[in-house]
């Protein structure tokens, strides 16, 4: 299993970055179904079987084949930014503060000793226990902020229909 | 060898610093929102994690939470880079548009 968990995990690092350096948003969002695909392996690996299964059909699965039917639909075929000039001036302040939190985790990861990473097994039973009782109001609350998220995007991407006099 | 918390934590950690170092270059509208959601998983990645070293439910529950979250945000995020689309017939940010934004 450890050698699962190694390959996955620096499957999903090295997707993620060749992720963000993509000019064309169809590939990175290819690369970045990959890297979730390849997280959902890793936690797979250790036992969290909810939550990996969740992750391909919900992040990879919905979310992110929502980014690319939007990409599709705007066609960002021109290539204004093809040459990605990275203006250094500009980064150095925010270069600088990433270091900072590089940093931060460092120190934190590196003050304890190593510790395993899986106990036991936690498995859908117990999760799904979990969620409904001890956390039933955030069952509740996510189903609030999936209906305001609804009705802003539907509002937000309506077509207005304008008139003499009429306030969109 | 042993499989240690901290290289699992390790990983998320690269992964969120991927997304912020994404986030903060990128000048197309749809990348940047990308990035914003490598940072979520690497944070559900973290409680998933931390959950399965304790032996509790508690990190998986945290991560369907933040998946529903995320999910509610991709919505309306998308909703308006397709409104800014409509606006200004192109996603990249550039200085014309922030202008026209601030006025």
């Amino acid at each position: 299993m450890t050698i699962l968990f190694y390959s996955s995990a620096v499957l999903s690092i090295i997707a993620t970055f060749l992720a963000i350096t993509r000019h064309h948003p169809i590939h990175a969002l290819l690369y970045v179904i990959l890297s979730l695909i390849s997280l959902s392996v890793m936690m797979f690996s250790i036992g969290a079987f909810l939550a990996a299964a969740l992750e391909v059909i919900v992040y990879a699965g919905a979310i992110m084949v929502l980014f690319v039917f939007v990409v599709l639909i705007i066609n960002p075929l021109t290539h204004e930014d093809v040459k990605c000039h990275f203006n250094f001036k500009k980064l150095i302040l925010p270069v600088f503060m990433m270091l900072i939190l590089t940093g931060e985790f460092v120190f934190a990861l590196f003050l304890q000793q190593p510790t395993k990473i899986v106990s036991e097994f936690v498995d859908v039973k117990s999760v799904s226990q979990e969620l409904f009782s001890t956390y039933a109001i955030g069952v509740e609350l996510s189903s609030m902020i999936l209906l305001a998220g609804l009705v802003g995007a539907f509002h937000l991407a309506r077509r207005s229909k304008k008139k003499e006099g009429e306030i969109s | 060898m042993i499989l240690s918390l901290h290289q699992g934590l390790a990983v998320t950690m690269i992964i969120f610093l991927i997304g912020v170092f994404g986030l903060l270059t990128k000048k197309n509208l749809i990348l940047i929102l990308l990035s914003i959601e490598i940072m979520l998983n690497a944070a559900g990645v973290a409680f998933v994690l931390v959950g399965a070293h304790l032996g509790k439910a508690d990190g998986q529950v945290m991560f369907i939470f933040i998946l529903a979250v995320a999910a509610a945000e991709v919505a309306v995020g998308l909703a308006l880079i397709l409104r800014c689309f409509k606006e200004f017939k192109s996603i990249n940010i550039s200085e014309p548009i922030l202008r026209r934004l601030r006025s």
